[in-house]
């Protein structure tokens, strides 16, 4: 009984976890308007309901030409009704990098959740990948836009001034 | 007022000028160190950003390949933190699925930055070693993920089994780690190293341009430097042209080439009355007229210039013309034809107002005028004065001659002698003077001349005076003389030669006087006389040849010899020698004698060929003339020379009948026959020339004579009765008084009187009165088509 009781405590335990982990894994993306401030959560649907920003490029970290899409930082930044501001990106592994205002454009960076038209995982640098149109210009094309390259991208900072 | 202008115009220009000559300068110095310096920095910048950027393309890729280690122990963390640690009982142990599902995202990042990391080595280029054992790691990540994604449930025992294989490929996943960021950095190394090459290069092409910079902008400065001295200088020129233009003394006026002035200076305005502003714009004949100067309108048609288009680099010229209030003024203008700055064609007209200087050149035209009247007026008066002396000094010596032949006692002859050698001075002295005067004033018109005959004439004359001091006298003559007739000055050549011939005479006692003549072939229409009178005589000294043949001047000035003599004869010849166009010279020793020489061109042409056919005829004549008494007539206003011609001719043996004037002398002609007449040539009542005409159309060929009072006389008479003395056969000279003439049975009255009629032979005409004394020379006259129109003309001289 006492055995039961445990195992069914540990179903409950486990159906109420299997819920929320549910929940949890649809959202792909937080952010959050500075520290301790409100948060917005986006699930990949949602993402999707954004307007969508799409190129072709090459870049140092894939093979041949690639088609990313997906909405821009931007967007996403309007959409969540956040003051746009510099903005500390994170990733899964918790590398974090903080894009300046004065580079955060209209069509340039997106957050792709499409390569070639197709989601993708973790293991290919998934779901979210912070990218640049490198091939469209050179100042694209440096170190510094790289590192504010984040793949695997899960939460994101809108530091306030 | 436009002086004013000029100089404020320059001021001003020379304020710009000098303001842009020390700004430009500094401005383009300026730009020249700024860009200087800005490459400079620059350059440094280059280095700067070229080393950063080098420096986080070295720590990305570091950071990137540490990465791969870092993800691998995160991955191992997660395990080790998820499974249950060595000792404990793997049975009992669950392993919650926040676990697994924390160890299943550590796999998926190692996953993914296995992808990562060979994209890095690709780019790095690494070595196959490396790129070999990275394919290792490849396979052994592929197999993890099999065996990660075959575990669905916690169970322990196969995510142990996982543990372990992770941890075995940790040592292969750090060395990859490792030999990538070794390659990393040694290709950053190399990197820069090329970067710093780079740099070095352009450092050195900076330092290279900076300097060329420097350099540009000191070559630039000292340009301009030059430039500012030079302009600096041009200004200077500038002012002081503009200051000679407004304070010369011409008027200056620039006209463009439709003649409209442009500029004038201040003296324009003051010559031609007029303000600087009315004078811009006008056209110059406005200004300055030359309507009434001789100026030929020569211009191009339609040319704005006019008259003054003749002007035009034609030099300077003297016109008259009109200022603006229509005074007439003389004026000496230049006109230039010239550039101005801008290209185009102006044209400088320099005038000089030398209105003051044509009036006082016209006064002195009229002092000169009036002086020469007065000089014509003194002449005239010393020619009267002359004849006036002479005529009575010719009736003392005439009237002396005649006494002589009445029987004196030797006191009384002696006392005669005397008179008569002072009468005989006196005229000699009268005559030189006036000869001094003449040659002064006169200009004996060019004719034919005879050297060689002149010379023979004074020779012969001169040879009894010279026998009287026991001299010889010799003429010697050489050249081709009578092949060709000379033109020269007769008269002038006579004077000369017979005054050397007389001074050798006079200063010379028992010796010899040569007279030589040599003509050389003539070139060109011109032939050369070389004369020369050399004599045995008392020679001059050295002291003496200085002034002797100054006027008034004789070799010894205390001496009272009467031979000395006035002093003229040496002075006229070298006027004489002058006037012929050559010079005097002398030769001379005290105790051994003179020699005077001289050379003179004369022109010369061929003579023609002449027959003689009058000699025999001229000998009969005289022998006829000698034949009886014949009548003749005597005309002349003055009692002395009627009564002196009349004894001369009675004692010559003829019949002679007087008369006071050309008037009586026709009234007698119609009553009277004569055989020959001596007519005055100036008369009172009727002249000589005028009754010889009418005696002329009477009596065909009547020898009649002109008696010329003198030589000096004859000069003075104009065309017209000269003219009309060649009507008369013959002109003779007073005196007719020297009785070694008279004496001669071969008078040439004679043979006038025996002349055939058709056979004129008159006396020369240009006989000097000294010549009588020795004889009158005879001519032929060639008979013909002129002789009639009572043309003479002389051909051939006969020797009496």
């Amino acid at each position: 009984m006492k055995k039961f009781i445990l195992t069914l405590v540990a179903a409950v335990l486990g159906a109420c976890l299997h819920v929320t982990s549910a929940a949890a894994e649809d959202v792909i993306l937080t952010m959050q308007a500075g520290a301790g401030g409100q948060s917005v959560t986006f699930t990949d649907a949602e993402l999707m309901a954004l307007p969508q920003e799409s190129f072709e490029t090459e870049t140092i970290w894939t093979e041949g030409v690639v088609a990313f899409s997906g909405p821009s930082l931007k967007s996403v930044l309007e959409h969540a009704g956040m003051t746009p501001g510099d903005v500390e990106l994170y990733a899964i592994n918790d590398y974090s990098v903080v894009l300046p205002l004065e580079k955060l454009e209209d069509g340039a960076p997106i957050i792709a959740n499409r390569i070639n038209g197709a989601p993708f995982s973790v293991r290919d640098k998934g779901p979210l990948w912070v990218v640049f149109p490198y091939d469209d210009e050179s100042r694209y094309n440096t170190e510094e836009y790289f590192a504010l390259s984040v793949w695997q991208l899960n939460r994101l900072n809108v530091l306030s001034e | 007022m436009s002086k004013t202008k000029i100089s404020d115009f320059d001021t001003s220009l020379n304020q710009t000028l000098s303001k842009t000559t020390r700004l430009a300068p500094r401005i383009l110095l300026g730009l020249l160190l700024m860009s200087s310096i800005a490459l400079l920095i620059s350059a440094f910048s280059f280095e700067r950003r070229l080393g950063e950027s080098s420096l986080a393309l070295s720590d990305n890729n570091g950071w990137n390949t540490a990465q791969l280690e870092v993800d691998h122990q995160d991955l191992m963390l997660s395990l080790a933190q998820g499974l249950p640690p060595e000792g404990v009982d793997v049975e009992s142990f669950v392993v919650s699925p926040a676990a697994l599902q924390n160890i299943r995202t550590e796999f998926d990042i190692f996953y993914s930055r296995v992808d990562i990391f060979e994209q890095r080595l690709r780019h790095l280029l690494s070595s196959e070693d490396l790129m070999a054992q990275f394919t290792e790691l490849k396979a052994i990540r592929d197999d993890l993920a099999n065996r990660i994604d075959s575990i669905k449930t916690p169970d322990v025992v196969a995510l142990l089994a996982f543990q372990q294989a992770v941890i075995d490929s940790y040592p292969i996943a750090r060395k990859i780690s490792l030999d990538a960021l070794q390659e990393s950095e040694r290709q950053a190394h190399e990197a820069r190293r090329h970067e710093y090459g780079v740099f070095q290069v352009f450092l050195v092409q900076s330092i290279v341009l900076v300097a060329l910079m420097a350099l540009s902008a000191f070559l630039a400065m000292r340009i301009w430097r030059d430039l500012e001295e030079k302009t600096v200088e041009k200004f200077r020129i500038g002012g002081l042209l503009s200051r000679a233009f407004n304070s010369t003394l011409n008027a200056v006026l620039v006209t463009d080439r439709h003649a409209r002035i442009l500029y004038s200076n201040p003296m324009a305005q003051q010559i031609f009355g007029v303000q600087s502003a009315s004078l811009i714009g006008q056209n110059i004949n406005n200004v300055i007229s030359l309507e009434d100067s001789k100026v030929p309108e020569v211009g191009i048609a339609g040319s704005k210039f006019g008259k003054f288009a003749a002007l035009i680099d034609a030099g300077p010229k003297i016109v008259g013309s009109k200022n603006s209030e229509g005074n007439p003024i003389f004026a000496e203008i230049l006109l230039v034809r010239d550039k101005d700055l801008a290209g185009r064609e102006v044209v400088i007209c320099f005038i000089r107002d030398i209105t003051d200087q044509v009036v006082a050149e016209e006064g002195l035209k009229d002092a000169l005028r009036v002086a020469e009247e007065a000089s014509s007026a003194k002449s005239a008066f010393l020619a009267t004065m002359s004849h006036e002396m002479r005529t009575p000094l010719h009736g003392i010596m005439a009237s002396l001659e005649l006494i002589k032949d009445s029987d004196l006692d030797a006191i009384n002859l002696d006392l005669l002698e005397t008179a008569e050698a002072c009468s005989h001075r006196a005229l000699t002295q009268i005559n030189n003077v006036l000869e001094m005067a003449r040659l002064g004033q006169q200009y004996e018109a060019p004719s034919d001349l005879r050297p060689d005959d002149i010379a023979q004439d004074i020779v012969r004359e001169l040879k009894p005076l010279a026998e009287t001091s026991r001299n010889t006298l010799e003429l010697v003559v050489q050249g081709p003389f009578k092949s060709y007739r000379f033109e020269g000055l007769p008269y002038t050549f006579s004077q000369v030669l017979y005054n050397l011939v007389d001074n050798a005479i006079k200063f010379t006692e028992n010796g010899s006087v040569m007279v030589r003549l040599f003509l050389s072939e003539a070139h060109s229409g011109t032939a050369t006389l070389f004369v020369e009178v050399a004599d045995t005589g008392i020679g001059i000294s050295e002291e003496a040849q200085t002034y002797i043949f100054e006027e008034f001047k004789t070799a010894d000035p205390n001496d009272i010899n009467p031979k000395s003599g006035t002093g003229l004869g040496l002075a006229i010849a070298k006027r004489g020698v002058d006037m012929q166009g050559g010079e005097l010279l002398l030769c001379s020793f005290p105790g051994e004698g003179s020699r005077f020489h001289f050379k003179i061109p004369l022109k010369a042409e061929p003579a023609k060929t002449r027959t003689q056919p009058s000699l025999p005829e001229l000998s009969a004549a005289q022998d006829g003339g000698q034949a009886g008494a014949r009548k003749i007539l005597i005309v002349d206003d003055s009692a002395v020379n009627l009564s002196l011609m009349r004894e001369m001719m009675h004692r010559m043996g003829y019949e002679v009948d007087l008369a006071e004037n050309g008037e009586i002398a026709v009234a007698r002609v119609t009553e009277t026959h004569y055989d020959a007449i001596l007519m005055d040539f100036s008369m009172p009542v009727m002249d000589g020339p005028t009754a010889a005409e009418k005696i002329r159309a009477m009596q065909a060929l009547k020898p009649i004579a002109a008696h010329l009072r003198s030589r000096m006389q004859s000069d003075v008479v104009d065309d017209d009765i000269r003219w009309r003395a060649r009507l008369q056969n013959a002109v003779l000279a007073v005196p007719l008084n020297v009785t070694a003439r008279l004496a001669e049975p071969r008078v040439p009255i004679a043979a006038l009187t025996g002349l055939k009629p058709g056979r004129i032979v008159p006396v020369d005409l240009a006989l000097r009165p000294q010549m009588l004394v020795e004889g009158m020379p005879l001519f032929e006259v060639e008979p013909g088509e002129k002789a009639g129109k009572a043309a003479i003309s002389l051909t051939r001289r006969i020797d009496p």
